[in-house]
């Protein structure tokens, strides 16, 4: 259903109306944007990027061939296009590697996350996934934001589909991890507590 | 597996509250313009001649045909319109007599030579200087 509604839009840009781009772009330039930040970890660089995407797409919309959805071909572009950024930049994000799987207690974690105001904690899952690698960070996008299927992950990362399944299962862990040692404070003064 | 699943539901429901980025309010306007910009960079100038090939073709036939006409074509060799001109004023004025009379010197000669010859120099390097100054990047 998505798919046909974009390729209306596409159809109608190929035939010269420019302006139904606009459609498209105000449909993907959060998810597009947010997969920029993930690698990019800047908002600035990330806004420029993603600008330079839909740009990309809007002069090679005449090459999309609708095998896939367009959905997939954008963040493939947009995936990309940051890394290309990253490496004229001649830069490596850094991340947090917490690579230890230590033991958590969800029900705690939970709790802990509730007990925080809507903005620390919104800041501090937003932290958590920021302290992942970019490209655990875009796994974890696409499936959760997006709910793309690991295929379809695999196909914009140009990835093994276990290679996905792998990274996004590490991910949860880490994801989880890295907001308990946030939420450390929170959860001792939980401790025992129903 | 079912702490897995747990977890899975977990991270969904935590990561759903955080929602996606958003960009600049004058986001869309940005790629317009950046559409603009690179179209307008992209835009090479073609020089197309004042008159196409096929107008010098029917100048050409026109022409030819008039000359062919004039020579070769049966028409009355006189026209009365041509006599009322009177072309005899222009030949008894007998200017080549009076040029030969003029008497210019030598150092107007040279002087006109070397305005002349500046001239064309000036028009050669002002003509450089201004092709480089808005030759296209």
């Amino acid at each position: 259903m998505s798919q046909h509604l974009d390729q209306y839009y596409i159809d109608k840009v190929l035939c010269g109306e420019t302006k139904a781009f606009s459609v498209l772009v105000d449909r993907y330039k959060f998810m597009v944007f947010t997969l920029a930040v993930k690698i990019l970890k800047n908002k600035e660089e990330a806004e420029d990027v993603s600008q330079d995407v839909f740009v990309k797409v809007f002069r090679a919309l005449n090459t999309f061939n609708g095998t896939s959805k367009f959905s997939t071909w954008l963040y493939k572009i947009a995936y990309y296009q940051s890394l290309d950024y990253l490496k004229k930049q001649k830069r490596e994000v850094p991340t947090n590697t917490i690579d230890t799987a230590t033991t958590f207690h969800l029900a705690s974690m939970e709790n802990a996350l509730t007990r925080l105001e809507t903005n620390e904690r919104k800041q501090t899952i937003k932290n958590a996934i920021d302290a992942l690698s970019k490209e655990d960070a875009v796994i974890v996008t696409l499936h959760y934001y997006e709910e793309l299927s690991l295929n379809e992950i695999a196909d914009i990362m140009n990835l093994k589909v276990n290679t996905i399944k792998v990274r996004l299962f590490r991910s949860r862990k880490k994801l989880a991890v890295t907001l308990k040692y946030k939420l450390e404070p929170e959860i001792l003064e939980n401790y025992g507590r129903k | 597996m079912e702490e897995n699943k747990a977890l899975d539901d977990f991270i969904r429901k935590t990561i759903s509250e955080v929602g996606l980025e958003s960009p600049s309010t004058d986001f869309n306007d940005l790629i317009w313009e950046k559409i603009e910009r690179e179209t307008t960079e992209n835009t090479t100038y073609v020089h197309q001649p004042l008159f196409s090939k096929t107008t010098w073709f029917c100048f050409g036939a026109v022409f030819t045909s008039i000359f062919i006409y004039a020579i070769i074509g049966n028409y009355e060799k006189s026209h009365i319109w041509f006599s009322l001109i009177n072309l005899n004023r222009f030949t008894s004025l007998n200017i080549g007599s009076v040029l030969s009379k003029m008497e210019i010197s030598n150092l107007y000669v040279y002087g006109i030579l070397i305005l002349t010859l500046s001239v064309i120099c000036q028009v050669f390097i002002i003509k450089k200087r201004h092709d480089k100054q808005y030759r296209l990047p």
